[in-house]
């Protein structure tokens, strides 16, 4: 058997790779230790939300109303001393909803009559579902205690018998009588317009399948650009291209061999990660072939852009500076850590031409969302398209960036 | 056949003229060498030959091939051994190798045949399985050397192969040098060692600031350029003053070298025991006498009126 460069320049990268502490270490111990870290900080026990409080009673009822609500986990609540403060907040995206308890919350329900809460959510039918259903559910439970306990109360101070018109009540038939009262609070839902809060805004730290996302994401951005930059540094470096080119090997199988490489580096690094957030987070996503093409596109799309900041740079040196401030900077304007509508517009709009945005997109897509081929058509022709001119791009400038000269 | 031509070679890089029309040719068989200071252009022609670098003019053929129009076939006959060692540290020896292989479209069992002979006569059998990166400077070399030949080139390229190795490793490494001519290989290489020029080559290109000074055997350039013999006469620290009066009043012109004083000399041998006699006569009897022939170093210093190694720093 002939020994063919192509698969050896690759064979060879992936050993260096894989026995090169520092690439381990910024390939797959760091993403997984960001994964470990904020998942159990935010979305360990399933979607958390933030209510922004206000507290308009400030009676003994309403403070135990809300510190229950806060014990639930559920829920992380801020509280603001006015509506327009708190409100803010949700337009702001950085609360999901707005509780209000109005004045006479507690003397209302301690007087026998009907208390109000208003809950405001903004307009997302997916955020708005899910609050209205845990603050009805919470509502409901705190209800029924209050109703138990005030029935009790009752029970034991009420005499045995009440004499009521004609006829005399058993302290039993009250009690069976106040009892098909339904729910004391009574819960008003109205909404806040702000609809550029999306699901995503929810789903970002406490959605576990957005972790697979961030595995796959991370690797094709991050991992991609940098490992494909020490890929043709190192041979630089030491010198070692001097070996290639004065061999008959063509420049084109060395770079083949080079984009083999890359991607093998970067399907073993997603497979892992992949495998350990599923392991560790167990997350519900919705698996499909369509993932393929996608995470191959965004490779190849991370690895033509690593090659060609190396070969647009005057040194191995400069290369990996630029290839690493570039690679931070896609990461966290791809909507990767935070949603998008948290950066400032002018970034918003960059953020939007870059083609690892869009992937970051169709992934959270397919796998959080369960959407299907239509809907990630464009954010896949558009990094099909992408991955094609960067590496089309390194193609063409190979040959200059291999001279020794 | 010639194995290499090289005809009216130049390179110029910006103001320097890092070769400047250069021409020399290499027969098969031959161990070449060019010595010269830093800068003389030595790895610029040994690049040039290999394919590394095109020149601004002038021609370049290996057994034939212009290695400008012809590079893909010159290079399967050509082995370039860069001054630098140019290994992958977190590979084995046998994995860069096993690469460099590759390269060359060779097949495995071949290479397997090839490793093996190789690693035996440069007895690096043992180092195969460690990683690189854990070699000490000369063991690389050996290896670096390894995978310059691991196709069988007929030509050999060795630039400065015996930089920083100690003077037994030094030694060694010619050993290797002479057998793989034996076996065939037609040598260049390049050195600023004087002595590894002369011990090792048959001819030798003295090279300085882009331009060839001499060339020829080593033995016909000493005679031609290297001047006269010389006597070092070492006196007694105390005398020396008297010493050098007493050769000045004999009719020599002594020239001061360290603790030294030279004398030229046509017959050296007749004259050594003359001039110790004379100078015990006068109560002088000097520490120790040497005779120096002239060596590539007098021929470099006569022909450009600069020393090779100082120039070297
Ligand atoms: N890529 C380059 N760009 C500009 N100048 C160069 C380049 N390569 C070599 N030179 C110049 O050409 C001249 C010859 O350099 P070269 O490396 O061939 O010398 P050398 O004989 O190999 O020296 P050394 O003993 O230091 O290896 C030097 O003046 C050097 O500065
Ligand atoms: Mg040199």
């Amino acid at each position: 058997m002939r020994l063919n460069p192509a698969l050896e320049v690759a064979r060879k990268d992936l050993l260096s790779f894989f026995r090169s502490k520092s690439t381990l270490f910024w390939t797959l111990a760091f993403p997984l230790m960001m994964m470990l870290l904020f998942s159990s900080m935010f979305g360990g026990r399933g979607a958390m939300f933030t209510i922004a409080v206000v507290d308009e009673d400030g009676g003994q009822i309403s403070r135990a109303f809300i510190d229950a609500l806060n014990s639930t986990n559920v829920t992380r609540l801020i509280q603001f001393p006015n509506e327009a403060e708190a409100r803010e907040q949700v337009l702001e995206g950085k609360a999901d909803a707005l509780l209000m308890i109005s004045e006479g919350f507690s003397k209302n329900l301690t007087s026998g009559r009907a208390a109000k809460l208003l809950l405001y959510t903004t307009e997302d039918p997916q955020v708005r579902t899910a609050i209205t259903n845990m603050v009805k559910g919470f509502v409901d439970a705190f209800s029924e205690e209050y109703r138990r306990r005030a029935l009790s109360e009752l029970e034991r101070t009420m005499p045995p018998s009440i004499p009521a018109g004609g006829m005399t009540l058993s302290r039993e038939e009250v009690i069976g009588f106040l009892e098909t009262f339904a729910r004391p609070v009574k819960v008003r839902i109205a909404s806040i317009a702000k609809p550029e809060v999306t699901s995503e805004t929810a789903a970002y730290w406490g959605e576990k399948g957005h972790w697979i996302t961030v595995m796959l994401a991370y690797t094709l951005i991050f991992s991609g650009m940098v490992s494909a930059a020490s890929l043709l540094a190192y041979e630089k470096l030491l010198g070692t291209v001097k070996r290639m080119l004065t061999s008959p090997a063509s420049r084109w199988s060395l770079l083949a061999g080079k984009l083999l490489g890359g991607l093998g580096i970067l399907t073993l690094s997603q497979v892992v990660l992949v495998a350990l957030t599923i392991l560790w987070l167990r997350p519900e996503v919705n698996w499909t072939p369509l993932l393929i093409p996608l995470v191959l596109a965004g490779d190849l799309a991370s690895l033509g852009l690593g090659f060609l900041v190396v070969e647009l740079s005057p040194n191995p040196k400069t290369a990996n500076e630029a290839v690493v401030t570039v690679g931070i900077m896609v990461q966290f304007v791809s909507g990767l850590y935070f949603p998008l509508e948290f950066l400032p517009d002018p970034l918003r709009a960059v953020a939007e031409v870059i083609p690892f945005t869009w992937a970051v997109k169709a992934l959270d897509g397919l796998l959080v969302m369960g959407r299907g081929l239509e809907s990630v058509m464009v954010p896949v022709t558009y990094l099909v398209v992408a991955a094609v001119i960067f590496t089309s791009l390194a193609v063409a400038l190979f040959p200059r960036w291999a001279r020794v000269e | 056949m010639k194995a290499l031509e090289v005809i009216d070679l130049t390179k110029v890089y910006g103001e320097v003229r890092a070769l400047d029309s250069v021409s020399l040719h290499v027969e098969e068989g031959e161990i070449f060498g060019l010595l010269g200071p830093n800068g003389a252009g030595k790895t610029t022609l040994m690049e040039i030959v290999a394919g590394l670098r095109t020149p601004t003019s002038g021609s370049v053929r290996v057994f034939g091939l212009d290695v400008l129009e012809e590079g893909r076939e010159a290079s399967k006959l050509i082995g370039f051994n860069p001054q630098e060692t140019m290994l992958y540290g977190d590979l084995t020896g046998w994995e860069n190798l096993r690469f460099v292989a590759s390269l060359y479209g060779m097949k495995e069992r071949e290479f397997r045949r090839r490793v093996e002979e190789l690693a035996d006569i440069l007895g690096v059998k043992d180092l195969l399985r460690k990683r690189v990166s854990k070699l000490s400077g000369g063991q690389r070399r050996r290896l670096s050397l390894i995978a310059s030949i691991i196709h069988s080139p007929r030509l050999l390229i060795l630039d400065e192969p015996t930089v920083g190795l100690d003077p037994d490793a030094r030694r060694d490494f010619w050993e290797v040098i002479l057998r793989l001519r034996e076996e065939g290989s037609t040598i260049l290489l390049s050195t600023h060692y004087m002595e590894e020029a002369d011990e090792l080559c048959d001819r030798v290109a003295i090279m300085d600031r882009g331009r060839i000074v001499a060339l020829g055997d080593p033995e016909e350039l000493k005679r031609r350029y290297g001047g006269m013999a010389k006597v070092v006469v070492y006196p007694k620290m105390k005398l020396a003053r008297r010493v050098e009066e007493a050769l000045s009043e004999m009719g020599f012109r002594p020239s001061r070298l360290g603790d030294g004083l030279v004398v030229e000399a046509e017959d050296p041998a007749g004259l050594t025991p003359k001039l110790i006699s004379e100078l015990s006569a006068r109560g002088l009897d000097p520490e120790r006498v040497e005779i120096r022939s002239p060596t590539l170093e007098d021929v470099f210093l006569n022909l450009t009126g600069r020393p090779l190694m100082e120039v070297m720093e």
